[in-house]
């Protein structure tokens, strides 16, 4: 079972010493269950803020977030968080991190340790449940990080630029692999990325944000079948699609000369 | 001439290398002195050895020599002072844990909570700075001079460090680490439990260890304000100038000390070594 996400009317402003900044305006975004949306714009446009705000982490200012028939009001294991620094905890092993929301959950330690074992078998990393974090490289840390979100098995899986601080091999990797794995139950999965190829490669809506503040510019849907190959991302079709999105982040404002954006 | 000078710098050069060279290659006796446990065995060696000449210059009074030390040594173990001492040890170990015990949460509580902090740290920091010494009369009133006396002393003399440190170490827990937590569902408890105390670690250890140090110190101030078990030898051994048995007893105090106190400092290098490698990754 999997569940839609519906977002209405959104504001998001935070204060801080030079006054209030207006981060996110008027965000309406309706997700059917089972869909793969990519968020992407700009850096400091509010994406990453309003993942957090869908996971119920920062309260909105004005709007909600409604997911399946529940307003959102605080962070609930019907809803997975994977974080851009992995966010491991480093005094764990690699089978305790990804035990760490079940034991939230309240699952006896015995089941916990099974269902932990089968996800770590699902990222590929079964030889490694004894390592510490810090003996793993990057991509593998975002492994555990996807393994310990999934283990909860969520209705909804958020993913703030998971992929962001890994080199571009292992990013590639890790895109297929995340693909491979929805494709198993296509929950519904909102990705945060500032890369456009990444956001087209895997997903069925991507959603083009204006920088602060942050609003939709476009919602433009995905026009290839799955399952996808990476052969894909050689498609002149893909590179068109692109394209397009790049006019559409540039349209927005992304582009505006440096000196522009430090004055506004 | 100009010939001769061009040869002599030559000459020196030759010198110059040929020090070098030296440098590179120095004996293993060298090598041994020019490390920490060299330079350990100079400064002690010399240390014990103006020990041994100024207790042979002014006789036993004043202080008595090595092999004088070593030998009372032994005669405490034949005249059952190490019974004595242990069971002061005994108290002070429980009073260094119930320290503990009320210094790691209360620490926990100060770093996390804005409110506990402004509540509780004020008094926290006027007793740190007040002279604990300053407060034994007191305490021999609330408490008599037994047990009870000896234990709240070593608490009050033990229980800051292990509180400041946690409190500290709490706070720097790293952000992303609560908020994943939070984002997992955690409980305030188990925040403490699985996030808060396991992130500050490092610091609760380094604070164990500074509150072990103060907890010998007020057992031994504790016991000699009331003359009794571990002071009550100090004392008399002090004034009746049985300095062999006063040195042979505050050697093995501090042996204690600096034994326990390495441990430690093992346990906390292994902890920020592997915080460190955390952050790393």
């Amino acid at each position: 079972m999997t569940l839609g996400v519906e977002i209405r009317n959104l504001d998001m402003s935070f204060e801080s010493k030079s006054g209030t900044i207006h981060v996110l305006d008027d965000i309406d975004l309706s997700l059917d269950p089972g869909i793969f949306c990519s968020i992407v714009g700009p850096s400091g446009c509010g994406k990453s803020t309003m993942l957090r705000i869908i996971d119920g982490l920062i309260p909105p200012m004005a709007g909600s977030v409604t997911v399946g028939d529940t307003v959102v009001t605080g962070p609930s294991l019907d809803r997975g968080f994977v974080f851009q620094q992995f966010n491991l905890l480093p005094w764990r092993t690699v089978l305790a991190n990804v035990e760490f929301g079940l034991e939230n959950l309240g699952v006896q330690k015995q089941e916990r340790r099974e269902r932990a074992k089968r996800w770590l078998r699902v990222v590929d990393l079964d030889e490694f449940e004894s390592y510490y974090p810090a003996q793993l490289s990057g991509g593998m840390q975002q492994r555990v990080g996807l393994a310990r979100a999934l283990a909860i098995e969520p209705e909804v899986l958020l993913m703030d630029e998971p992929f962001g601080s890994v080199d571009d091999q292992t990013r590639m990797l890790l895109q297929e692999e995340l693909l491979q794995i929805w494709e198993r139950d296509h929950k519904t999965v909102v990705f945060v990325t500032h890369d456009i190829e990444e956001a087209l490669f895997l997903s069925d809506l991507v959603v083009v944000m204006s920088p602060r503040p942050g609003r939709i510019i476009q919602k433009i849907a995905v026009p290839f079948g799955r399952p996808r190959k990476d052969t894909l991302r050689g498609d002149p079709e893909f590179s068109r699609q692109k394209q397009t999105v790049w006019e559409e982040l540039r349209g927005g404002g992304l582009a505006r000369p440096v000196g522009e954006v430090a004055g506004g | 001439m100009a010939n001769s000078l061009a040869k002599a710098k030559e000459k020196q050069q030759v010198q110059i290398t040929k020090k070098a060279h030296e440098r590179k290659a120095p004996s293993t006796l060298g090598r041994l002195l020019s490390g920490k446990w060299g330079l350990r065995l100079i400064v002690y060696g010399a240390l014990l050895v103006g020990w041994q000449v100024t207790a042979m210059v002014k006789g036993p009074f004043f202080a008595p020599t090595i092999p004088e030390t070593l030998a009372g040594i032994a005669d405490a173990w034949a005249n059952g002072y190490y019974s004595i001492l242990f069971d002061s040890l005994r108290q002070m170990i429980v009073g260094f844990l119930l320290s503990l015990v009320i210094a790691i949460p209360l620490g926990a509580l100060i770093g996390r909570s804005r409110v506990m902090d402004d509540l509780l740290s004020p008094y926290v920091n006027t007793l740190f700075v007040t002279s604990k010494e300053a407060l034994i009369p007191l305490f021999v009133i609330l408490f008599g001079i037994g047990f009870q006396y000896r234990v709240a002393v070593v608490v009050l003399f033990a229980f800051f460090f292990p509180v400041m440190n946690t409190a500290a170490g709490v706070r720097f827990v790293d952000q992303h680490l609560i908020e994943t937590a939070r984002a997992f569902c955690t409980s305030r408890w188990r925040m403490f439990k699985a996030i808060y105390l396991p992130g500050a670690a490092p610091f609760i250890v380094a604070g164990i260890r500074l509150g072990l140090g103060m907890a010998l110190k007020g057992f031994v101030i504790a016991e000699i304000w009331v003359i009794t078990g571990t002071g009550r030898l100090l004392v008399e051994a002090g004034s009746l100038r049985l300095l062999d048995t006063y040195f042979a007893i505050a050697l093995v105090i501090a042996a204690i000390g600096i034994g326990t106190n390495e441990g430690l400092k093992a346990l906390e290098r292994r902890l920020r070594q592997h915080a460190h490698l955390g952050n790393e990754g």
